[in-house]
């Protein structure tokens, strides 16, 4: 194996460790008892693994501003997304307005 | 030899310019890509707030095993694919086409896991209809949207071994060069981001419910 293609090995090599090591330690604190954090834990280090993809194997980390900048856009827009609607979502459900909760009788209803 | 000619395309001048823009315009692609598969995480993501013990005794009916194998099966795909779109940059013409080779391979491993998977999910009735297995209204919503993140992935993914394995072909009879070819690059983002929206679905389908 020359120098080269070792280095290249070498570095992507580690980040896929380091992406394996994640996927061990999500799949064992998913069988933890730990309430509502099951989630928080599971995203988070969906989190750490995406961002390692993004950062070195897609070269965002090397990248020049105009590639960054595309990207950060997506990621902006996805942000406005979500906030507006689960604001929407979250306060219809604390106001008790179960929307778009489906209970028994409007689920057959809808169906009919 | 196939000259440099051949990879440059009308109206860029020269091959860096021509690489700039590709890349310029996959990541745009792919923005737009994020925005599509967020939809549908949102999606999810209003109906689970709103029915969350629901999904989570729905999301254990998924296959933990398959899910997990499967998640570890794209992330090592993605280590040859960025291997390969490094040796290619490097003109490594050999270890190129050889990752190429494997990320097919790893790809296509994925899919038929994927096959069994569904195979699996259609004996315990989990889709959703008249037969659903599981009584509560919103699981066939959790099931509808496993049904639907998934097959969009499958074929994100599809489409993928369709690009890869063209350019580990046209690479191996050397129709196309591979080096410095704007084309390896693009390739791999697209393939990277598909392992990245896999990534965020293992959690939020395979998961839940496991405590």
């Amino acid at each position: 194996m020359s120098p080269q293609t070792y280095a290249i090995w070498r570095k992507n090599g580690l980040v896929w460790l380091a992406l394996l090591v994640l996927l061990g330690l999500t799949f064992g604190a998913a069988h933890l008892p730990l309430g509502g954090f099951n989630v928080v834990i599971g995203l988070a280090i969906a989190g750490i693994k995406v961002t390692l993809v993004i950062v070195i194997f897609m070269g965002l980390g090397n990248s020049p501003s105009l590639i960054r900048l595309a990207a950060a856009a997506g990621v902006f827009w996805l942000t406005i997304l979500f906030v507006l609607t689960l604001t929407d979502v979250i306060a219809s459900r604390q106001s008790q307005n179960v929307h778009p909760q489906m209970t028994e009788e409007h689920s057959l209803s809808r169906n009919r | 030899m196939i000259a440099r000619a051949t990879i440059l395309r009308s109206p860029w001048k020269d091959l860096s310019r021509q690489h700039e823009s590709a890349t310029f315009g996959i990541w745009v692609f792919l923005a737009s890509e994020l925005l599509f598969f967020g939809s549908l995480l949102l999606l999810y993501t209003a109906y689970r707030v709103a029915n969350p013990d629901v999904f989570i005794a729905a999301g254990r009916e998924t296959d933990l095993w398959y899910g997990t194998v499967n998640t570890a099966v794209l992330m090592t795909s993605s280590l040859t694919m960025a291997v390969s779109a490094k040796a290619a940059e490097a003109d490594m013409r050999r270890l190129t086409i050889w990752c190429l080779g494997a990320t097919v391979a790893l790809g296509l491993m994925f899919l038929v896991f994927k096959g069994f998977e569904y195979a699996e999910d259609i004996e315990k009735n989990l889709v959703p209809g008249a037969n659903f297995a599981l009584k509560q209204p919103a699981a066939q919503i959790f099931f509808a949207l496993y049904w639907i993140m998934t097959a969009i992935h499958a074929i994100h993914l599809s489409i993928g071994l369709g690009l890869v394995g063209r350019l580990a072909i046209s690479g191996a009879l050397r129709r196309v060069q591979l080096r410095e070819n704007p084309q390896v690059e693009v390739t791999a983002l697209y393939w990277h981001l598909v392992d990245v929206i896999w990534i965020i679905l293992y959690p939020l389908i395979y998961l839940m419910g496991r405590s």
